[in-house]
């Protein structure tokens, strides 16, 4: 694999449950914790992404 | 004659042994997530082990490297304690020849990322281990 889109998505998948895990003790919030930490990651990235590329892309 | 129905007290019953929290971070550092499983937490025992483990084994055939200790390379040192911190994880993947480290692919500080992060992620791991052997957390 050599998408750094790939890569950003296997990182936040496994990095979210475990967080979610520590942080959430039932399995209902810790599923609801896992879903907004992942889409806060993948979601900061593009973000963050497009305006470094506007500003100096 | 009936009997009356009175609950039986939790406090006459004799609570389950588990380990100290010497045991239980030790168990925890060895492998990802059987801290939990002594504390009785199997779920979530499952979801740290179902986690790091992949992400150390991504991290490995993404072309990581697994860094020797080298006190005159101070980044290197922290890479390779925080791969330690995976126990016999670290131990099994070294004993198998992997982790020499791809330098010239793409993926290779995608790989090394995930080695490092893998292991710091299981040090939280171990302080939440901890906590519920102490009893900070309920279990």
């Amino acid at each position: 694999m050599t998408s750094h889109l790939g890569f950003m998505l296997v990182f936040a998948a496994l990095v979210s449950p475990v967080f979610a895990a520590l942080h959430r003790e039932d399995l209902a919030s810790g599923a609801r914790f896992a879903g907004r930490l992942f889409g806060a990651l993948v979601g900061g990235a593009l973000v963050l992404s497009w305006v470094l590329y506007l500003a100096f892309g | 004659m009936a009997l009356p129905k009175t609950p039986i007290s939790n406090a006459s019953m004799p609570a389950p042994a588990r380990p100290s929290v010497a045991v239980t971070c030790a168990l925890a550092w060895v492998f990802p997530g059987v801290g939990h499983l002594v504390q009785g937490q199997a779920g979530k025992a499952l979801v740290f082990g179902a986690t790091l483990l992949p992400m150390y084994a991504f991290g490995l055939w993404f072309g990581g490297q697994l860094f020797p200790f080298e006190g005159g390379e101070p980044l290197v040192l922290l890479a390779s304690g925080a791969q330690w911190m995976m126990g016999a994880v670290r131990l099994l993947a070294g004993w198998a020849g992997l982790g020499h480290g791809d330098v010239v692919a793409a993926s290779y500080e995608y790989g090394n990322t995930f080695l490092i992060v893998a292991g710091l992620l299981n040090v939280l791991v171990m302080f939440d281990a901890s906590d519920l052997a102490r009893g900070r957390k309920a279990s």
